[in-house]
């Protein structure tokens, strides 16, 4: 027996204008979800002394 | 309602009409996203600090010049004159024939997350983001370019494209390659980096 999933045939809300990029989208938000969960923890701080030598300086 | 509160786009208009204090919101409220994007970039404390306060300077010389339009995306508009100062400089350098920009010695416990943690946290969160910076560093530069300037910028890949001087499918291949990249540097170190 062949089984069919039905999953390709949703048609709701498909959109023929945005096909050229609903066609990257899943690709996209993998990466970004994996970028994102990379490079979360990695963010540093300028520190409050830069900070507020710049704020008196503008 | 409090400046905090605000949206960049308001706060960006609250400034242009004179209210000094809604751009010491913006500077608070994208510090670290700006000087980790220079800072992983330059890979030099001392030159990131110089290049951050630049990039504000710059900021706040084109809003008052009105040369800011405004579409709602202030960080990446600060990010791309970021980068543009720091295109800027290697130019400089590469004129001056200067040697390395390579810089071991940032503080990595300099962050505002480690207030809220105690000693034991601080250590392993330093190590992951030792482990991390190390990844981003080992990539190429133009692949560690796009990346950075996705993530930390929150750039389309039309505007990466138009950033970095290339078409788009190229800036989408080399995000691709970095992710290549960046999954076979971590297996083959064996990390693990979902400490959090």
């Amino acid at each position: 027996m062949v089984k069919i999933s039905t999953y390709f045939h949703r048609v709701d809300g498909f959109d023929k204008k945005l096909s050229d990029h609903t066609r990257e989208l899943p690709d996209q938000d993998i990466e970004t979800q994996f970028l994102s969960r990379l490079l979360e923890p990695l963010l540093f701080d300028p520190g409050d002394e830069l900070v507020q030598r710049l704020l008196r300086n503008i | 309602m409090k400046k905090s509160e605000l949206n960049d786009q308001d706060l960006v208009q609250a400034y242009i009409k004179g209210d000094q204090s809604a751009i010491e919101t913006l500077v608070s409220r994208h510090r670290s996203k700006v000087y980790t994007y220079i800072l992983l970039t330059i890979k030099n404390q001392q030159l990131a600090e110089d290049l951050f306060q630049e990039t504000f300077i710059k900021v706040i010389q084109s809003l008052r010049g009105g040369k800011y339009k405004d579409n709602g995306r202030f960080l990446s508009w600060v990010i791309r004159i970021a980068h543009n100062l720091i295109i800027d400089h290697f130019r400089k350098e590469k004129q001056m024939n200067s040697i390395s920009n390579d810089d071991s010695d940032v503080d990595l416990l300099n962050s505002r997350k480690f207030s809220e943690k105690n000693i034991e946290e601080m250590i392993v969160h330093s190590q992951i983001k030792a482990e991390l910076r190390s990844l981003i560093n080992e990539l190429p530069d133009d692949q560690r370019e796009v990346v950075l300037l996705r993530h930390y910028g929150e750039l389309s890949f039309k505007e990466i494209a138009d950033q970095t001087g290339v078409s788009i499918n190229t800036a989408l291949g080399r995000m691709r390659y970095a992710l290549i990249n960046l999954r076979k540097l971590i297996k083959e170190r064996d990390l693990s980096l979902t400490v959090y």
